[in-house]
């Protein structure tokens, strides 16, 4: 009977997904006196906000998580030490339609993967993130097309109170990496 | 194994709440006002024993990296006047903050809930121009598995702040008392 209870149980668990929280750790530093004078909007869609992603945790199991909910403070905080302006837009046509005079418009697409080496605890160790992101000019023409990914790893004495740590890494990563990237772009100064 | 890890690794271990992060469209339509310089004053309780500063996600104590949930939501509600340009920590009209409930609540087995309550005042130059009872209530999908049930819990702490604070700065008589 008592067999019969765990098994049921264990059963229980690895039908269903551990949720993890995968906001950055950190953000990368906004230098007032060093910002690009521009006006520059990002797209998230409220579909994409509500969007829940299942991947791979340890030992069979599995995590979910709001990927564009979670990381839209990654993608925010990199353009906010970038550009002096920064605000968000529900889609193309809402910022076709703003009249603030907004100079170019950054529409990512982000996908996640995440694993664990351990076969005894469900939180991944390992957490990787790729962003593409599409930008484009006032009257929509692209002006380029970003692509970066980002890394986090945890260990088990450190995910132990933070069971999304690799993935709050990896969104710090990809914050850090998507500030450079856009100063390395011409097009986007 | 794992199953005993899972028990684990939900049950026994002080869970922290994660970064908050705000409700980017609520910022940024109220970037649009023009408003006063603000400080943030006091937070209440400060007192880490206090009840509200004390969630319990079926007896997994969850804390704030910043010891108290009071100074949690200092924090954020400063880190959003930052973001929207309206900080100035030396300003005479500020906000002062008492909350009065605080809960993540996984105990049923199929829906988590979430409230928090807080009074909210805002001093301008001296005068009172608000009073108010600000309430946000969240509902989450939970779980009979505590594995599943805590870590919901526990990433919905946020959400609920955001909630909190979505909802003050898209109150008129909140706009009222800070805009200029």
């Amino acid at each position: 009977m008592i067999r019969l209870c765990l098994l049921l149980l264990a059963a229980l668990l690895g039908a269903c997904a551990h949720p993890i929280n995968i906001s950055p750790v950190s953000s990368p530093v906004r230098d007032e006196s060093h910002l690009i004078n521009k006006r520059v909007a990002y797209v998230i869609t409220d579909e994409q906000r509500n969007k829940v992603v299942t991947t791979n945790g340890g030992g069979g199991d599995n995590v979910s998580y709001y990927p564009y909910r979670d990381i839209e403070k990654a993608v925010r905080d990199a353009l906010r030490a970038v550009y002096k302006e920064v605000f968000v837009v529900k889609s193309l046509s809402d910022f076709k339609a703003d009249t603030s005079q907004a100079s170019l418009v950054f529409t990512p697409e982000i996908s996640t993967s995440s694993s664990s080496s351990s076969m005894l605890t469900w939180p991944p160790t390992q957490f990787f993130i790729n962003l593409e992101c599409v930008a484009a000019d006032a009257n929509g023409e692209v002006v380029s097309k970003l692509r970066i990914s980002g890394n986090g790893s945890a260990e088990f004495s450190e995910f132990k109170n933070d069971f999304g740590l690799a993935g709050r890494r990896a969104s710090s990563e990809l914050a850090n990496k998507l500030v450079k990237e856009i100063l390395a772009t011409p097009a986007l100064q | 194994m794992l199953l005993a890890t899972s028990l684990q690794l939900a049950g026994c271990a002080s869970l922290v709440a994660p970064n908050y992060s705000p409700s980017y469209e609520s910022i940024d339509q109220l970037k649009k006002t023009q408003v006063i310089p603000l400080s943030v004053g006091t937070v209440l309780p400060t007192d880490p024993a206090a009840k509200v500063n004390s969630i319990s996600l079926r007896a997994s104590p969850l804390k704030a990296a910043q010891g108290t949930f009071a100074k949690y939501l200092e924090d954020a509600i400063i880190s959003d006047l930052k973001e929207m340009g309206f900080y100035d920590s030396a300003s005479t009209s500020r906000i002062d903050i008492t909350i009065i409930k605080n809960d993540i609540d996984i105990s049923g087995f199929s829906t988590g809930t979430g409230v928090l309550e807080a009074d909210i005042k805002v001093n301008r130059n001296g005068a009172i121009v608000l009073e108010k009872r600000y309430t946000a209530t969240t509902q989450f999908e939970s779980s009979f598995a505590g594995a599943v049930a805590i870590p919901m819990g526990q990433s919905e702490y946020p959400n609920l702040v955001r909630v909190f604070l979505g909802k003050l700065y898209s109150d008129a008589a909140f706009i009222n008392a800070i805009k200029k």
